[in-house]
């Protein structure tokens, strides 16, 4: 990385039913969810049960910092936890079945992720396009995968999470789905206390259906778990070698023995002017590869952990010269999205969000942000500005509009925008909002903190850039597979133009609601009930007592009141 | 005047209070709940008919009325010592004379009516019994008179049917008790559900060892469809397998050096599930379910086998049984003799299906009628890949009904009771609603029984068996479980207490006023008796 952070992603994919030929596949009541290997069988389960086709789990910790690091090879980096799914609706129960997938995921993974319910989830009509390749449930009865996908009603389902504090306890779960556990392979490196001392951490699980040869013949469905972390290497001792057993706290003794592939991959750094500053050993033994070519070239070493390993832990290290970089060449990511409150106060506030395009062309993006409904937007309000000047006619940025209305305490607003960005220009869209009074019981129990909003997303294409560090998209580390990309990509989320769309996430933020006093309804309960205790017994006194003041001269009441006095 | 007023409207606003705050309590029908306890509204009857058989091959035939008579007294003595409500009707019916003597002759039409049996009897050598796969007896008695005919059909009837009579006796005897005393096969068998998610999983020490799959999906439907496919009247099966490698114990067995073996002992057993680790809940599923498990152990362990110590015997399967959960195969393999050491196949997995098979029948309450006794010897005909006998499935389905009508009498009861000990509780409409539902099923099933229509009874006992559990675990109940007292002192307290305090003094006082006012109008009588007494004496 450009600061100097190691950047490291694990990936592992599993696939399932290879042989799944049309002929043999009898559709959802087969034996491919009854009989697990290498698959996951909670996974299976749940994939089964509620019809899903297509399904994306992700846990992050801190921000990726796109200026800096340029972009993930994770594809969702929002903070928090985010979900979105496929769901097949041929009976018509994707809320249930969406409902019931928060629930046991949130089991499984030991998450709140069953907080997901129809207050956030959102329907996205333009972003979150499927990956996949057929649809697993209706593929047994078409001939033509592509023509099915296009039948078959589907409906996607989206959620977040924000405030989700992602922990030991999430990747527990996540471990026990790979086959060799954390006991071989990659995997083994994996210990928590050390992941979790990063500055950024995710952690994923995506499920999609993908085609083995051209035709689509042959059919799986793919499991691909990620872990990304970018460790701070210098914070300790200010120097930026690092070890892989350093930053691990421990090694690869042996490969996985189920797996198929075990590759380590290090990306060089890209250094510029000084050739020699670093120093990898031990170098793999095919030598250095070189990706890409011009600006975009990139060198990698690639180890077969199968051969390398003999027994002994791999050692893997990189040493500067003098401790530290002199100079490598800097990232400009092509887009970078930020969004902020603005205003003050309680009681109203806005919005802006801001996506700059530092390309030399214009291009096509979607820009999707939800708001929970306490925040009621304006929509009138809304504006769009151009490099600091306002914009006269919208229709020349938003090509498309879809805004959704939110409904107190049953959906929130969804703004979905597709949108003309012009050659290296800053666009900012603002919007007003009202901020709603919630109900006493509404409050979370740190009421003062605030409430987490979730982040806007940005799709935009990105050129292919296959040299590029932290260029987007899973497919990128299958060029190293025997597996040919162009399979997936052909059908999938690439354009045909060899671009690629990838996801930018923006800060969550944190608003403020006006915030009662909690102790208050028992204070006004007693308040108000000594008042009127107080009220009532002096009047009640007045009036009882009246009847003796008034005629005070009667000897006979008089000694009375003495008496009772 | 304007004491009385406000008291009055204090006395008014009291019952609307009450009324208000009130938490909602749909009334639960507890007298009935109460009736079925003790079984008053409808017994539980399990009716059994028997046709017997005569042959017509014999001139002498008895005459078959007074065997019939014989038969239904000594049965009778049989069911004499009652200790429960349950009721066991026999009917004996011997219309029907059968022209074959033997074996082969009994005709290939056996009874559909589960709880209706047919007997052919006729003379031989010796006494010999012999139970057909349906339901279907024959029998040989060894000189052709009364007394020795009605002694065989009793002894075989009291030996079918004995224990399942007794087990059923003490369940429902148990009910009535409210006693914790269980039947000992109980322990063993799963509570009754009407589904089963039966779960296989291979689970492998170390991936080294080389098992990369089996052949399980083969294997299943070789040798368990049958036994499910039959077992279908009773509950239905999901099956499912899984592999897991990498998969450890959480100690390491103890080694016998003689043998050059590892081994468990009977001690250990208990701690084989390494539950933190080995993934074996489902996540989907509300099913309960039984795991198979086979485990083959890492190449630095094996071979394993279950011992009490380094010199015993082994165990002949290599296999245990967990009651209520499933069943454990330890599979050792020898690397060097088999064929394939990635792949485990259907031919390796067939003694580990039998055991399976096996430990399915324990769980689900299946009793080996086979191990019964006699003084003489009845043949039992077993079918083929243990599936369950006619004879079995009838056992099971009277035993599972009272089962279910008995534990969801008991979940009313506790229902019933924890309304009535839990004065805070929400008890809605629907729970009411379940409950008499529910109650109407086991009174449906109840009479279904008694009119041997068996399958219908369970259906209906297991419905009943659901609502009951509805009810009882319905969220609404739990919600205001929660909701303590002092809350509700501590809301009312400060307008109450400075309200009630003048209101009292208030009544106090005008007491005291009266009882003063009255000493004063008496002594004011006294004062001017005295003066009239003075004035008289005056006069």
């Amino acid at each position: 990385m450009n600061d100097g952070s190691v950047y490291s992603h694990f990936q592992f994919t599993t696939h399932i039913g290879a042989m799944m030929d049309e002929d043999k596949f009898d559709g959802p009541t087969s034996n491919l969810f009854t009989h697990y290997n290498l698959f996951p069988r909670s996974i299976g389960q749940i994939l089964h049960s509620f019809e899903v086709e297509e399904l994306h789990l992700t846990f992050t910790q801190g921000r990726w910092q796109y200026d800096d690091w340029g972009y993930p090879l994770a594809p969702s980096a929002g903070t928090g936890v985010e979900l979105w799914a496929w769901l097949n609706d041929d009976k018509q129960q994707t809320n249930a079945n969406w409902k019931g997938l928060t629930n046991t995921l949130s089991g499984l993974f030991c998450a709140s992720l069953n907080f997901i319910d129809d207050t956030i989830s959102i329907e996205p009509k333009m972003s979150f396009r499927n990956e996949g390749l057929y649809n697993v449930h209706s593929a047994y009865d078409a001939t033509n995968a592509n023509s099915t996908s296009e039948k078959t009603p589907r409906k996607l389902r989206y959620g977040s999470l924000p405030h989700e504090n992602v922990c030991t306890e999430n990747l527990t779960p996540w471990i026990k789905l790979l086959p060799c556990k954390s006991k071989a392979g990659i995997a083994s490196l994996l210990k928590s206390h050390k992941l979790f001392d990063s500055r950024f951490y995710s952690m994923a699980v995506h499920v999609r259906p993908v085609c083995e040869d051209e035709l689509c013949r042959i059919k799986s469905l793919e499991l691909i778990q990620t872990i990304t972390a970018v460790f701070d290497v210098a914070r300790r001792d200010g120097s930026y070698d690092w070890t892989l057993s350093g930053l691990f706290q421990r090694g690869i003794t042996q490969a996985c023995p189920l797996a198929s592939t075990s590759d380590l991959i290090v990306h060089l750094p890209q250094t510029i002017e000084h050739p020699n500053q670093y120093e990898l050993s031990p170098l793999p033994a095919q030598g250095v590869h070189t990706i890409g070519s011009g600006d975009d070239k990139q060198e990698i070493a690639v180890y077969d952990l199968k051969k390398v390993l003999g027994g002994e832990p791999f050692q893997l290290s990189l040493r500067w010269e003098n401790s530290r970089p002199k100079s490598v060449r800097s990232i400009s990511p092509g887009f970078t999205a930020h969004r902020y409150f603005t205003g003050f106060g309680q009681e109203r506030g806005g919005l802006a969000i801001e996506i700059y395009n530092n390309n030399l062309e214009d291009t096509e993006a979607i820009l999707l942000d939800t708001l929970p409904w306490y925040l009621k937007l304006f929509l009138h309000t809304f504006n769009v500005e151009v490099n600091g000047k306002p914009l006269e006619n919208q229709k020349d940025i938003v090509k498309k509009m879809f805004y959704q209305q939110a409904v107190d305490r049953s959906r929130p607003a969804v703004l979905e925008l597709a949108l003309n960005l012009p050659a290296q220009s800053k666009i900012k869209f603002t919007v007003s909002f009202d901020k709603v009074f919630l109900k006493y019981t509404e409050h979370p129990p740190d009421a003062n903190r605030g409430f987490d909003v979730g982040y806007a997303v940005v799709t935009v294409p990105l050129p292919r850039q296959q040299g590029q560090i932290g260029y987007g998209g899973l497919d990128h580390l299958r060029i190293y597979q025997e597996r040919d990309a162009s399979l997936v990509q052909g059908h999938g989320d690439g354009d045909a133009d060899g671009k690629d769309k990838v996801r930018l996430y923006t800060e969550t933020l944190l608003v403020s609601l006006p915030t009662p006093d909690f102790s208050m309804p028992y204070n006004v309960i007693t308040l108000t009930c000594t008042v009127i205790a107080l009220f009532f017994g002096s009047m009640f006194n007045l009036m009882m007592r009246n009847f003796v003041v008034e005629e005070p001269k009667k000897t006979t009441t008089t000694g009375k009141k003495k008496k009772t006095e | 005047m304007i004491l009385l007023s406000v008291w009055f409207v204090v006395l008014l606003g009291l019952p609307f209070w009450w009324k208000t705050t009130r938490v909602y309590r749909a009334e639960l029908p507890n007298e009935d709940i109460e009736q079925w306890n003790e079984w008053m509204t409808c017994q539980p009857t399990f009716p059994i008919t028997i046709n017997l058989h005569l042959t017509s091959s014999v001139d002498s035939i008895p005459a078959s009325t007074g065997i019939k008579d014989g038969i239904e007294k000594r049965v009778q003595e049989l069911n004499a010592n009652h200790i429960s409500k349950a009721k066991f009707p026999v009917k004996f019916v011997t219309d029907q004379a059968w022209s074959g003597s033997k074996e082969g002759d009994i005709s290939d039409r056996p009874s559909a009516i589960p709880g209706t049996y047919d007997f052919y009897i006729s003379p031989g050598s010796d006494t010999i019994a012999t139970i057909k796969t349906h339901r279907q007896g024959f029998i040989q008695v060894e000189s052709w008179d009364e007394d020795h005919i009605v002694g065989a059909v009793t002894e075989i009837f009291n030996a079918i049917f004995g224990t399942e009579q007794r087990v059923i006796q003490q369940l429902v005897h148990a009910a009535d008790t409210r006693g914790a005393e269980k039947v000992k096969d109980q322990l063993k068998a799963v509570k009754y559900a009407p589904g089963y998610q039966l779960t296989f999983s291979l689970f492998s020490g170390d991936a080294s060892n080389g098992v990369r799959e089996w052949k399980i999906q083969e294997a299943i439907n070789a040798y368990l469809t049958p036994v499910l496919k039959s077992m279908s009247v009773v509950s239905t099966f999901t099956v499912e397998s899984q592999v897991q490698h990498y998969a450890s114990l959480t100690f390491t067995p103890q080694l016998d050096t003689d043998q050059k073996e590892y081994y468990l002992t009977p001690n250990s057993l208990p701690n084989f599930i390494n539950a933190a680790e080995w993934s074996l809940a489902s996540t989907v599923t509300s099913l309960p379910s039984l795991n198979f498990l086979t485990y083959v152990p890492k190449p630095s362990e094996s071979p394993l086998v279950i011992k009490s110590g380094p010199s015993s015997l082994r165990s002949k399967t290599n296999s245990f049984l967990i009651p209520r959960w499933g069943g454990i195969t330890i599979l050792n393999r020898d690397n060097d003799t088999i064929a394939s050491p990635q792949v485990i196949t259907e031919k390796e997995l067939k003694p580990l299906m039998k055991v399976f098979l096996t430990q399915l029948r324990d769980l689900m309450g299946l009793t080996d009628l086979s191990a019964v006794k006699a003084s003489f010897p009845i043949i039992f005909h077993k079918a083929s890949n243990e599936v369950p006998t006619a004879w079995e499935l009838d056992n099971l389905l009277r035993r599972r009904t009272a089962e279910n009508l008995v534990d969801s009498l008991a979940t009313l009861t506790s229902l019933a009771r924890l309304v009535a000990d839990t004065p805070n509780m929400v008890v809605l409409d629907h729970i009411q609603k379940d409950v008499v539902d529910a109650l109407k099923d086991v009174e449906r099933s109840c009479q279904r029984l008694s009119e041997q229509q068996y399958v219908e009874a369970l259906t209906a006992s297991r419905d009943a068996l659901v609502k009951a559990e509805t009810a009882f675990f319905d969220p609404t109940m739990v919600s205001m479980l929660y909701f303590p007292d002092e809350h509700k002192y501590a809301i009312y307290m400060p307008l109450f207490v400075p309200i009630s305090v003048p209101l009292l003094m208030a009544v106090l006082r005008e007491l005291k006023k009266h009882k003063e006012s009255k000493k004063a109008l008496a002594e004011k009588e006294e004062e001017e008796g005295d003066k009239e007494e003075d004035k008289a004496k005056k006069e």
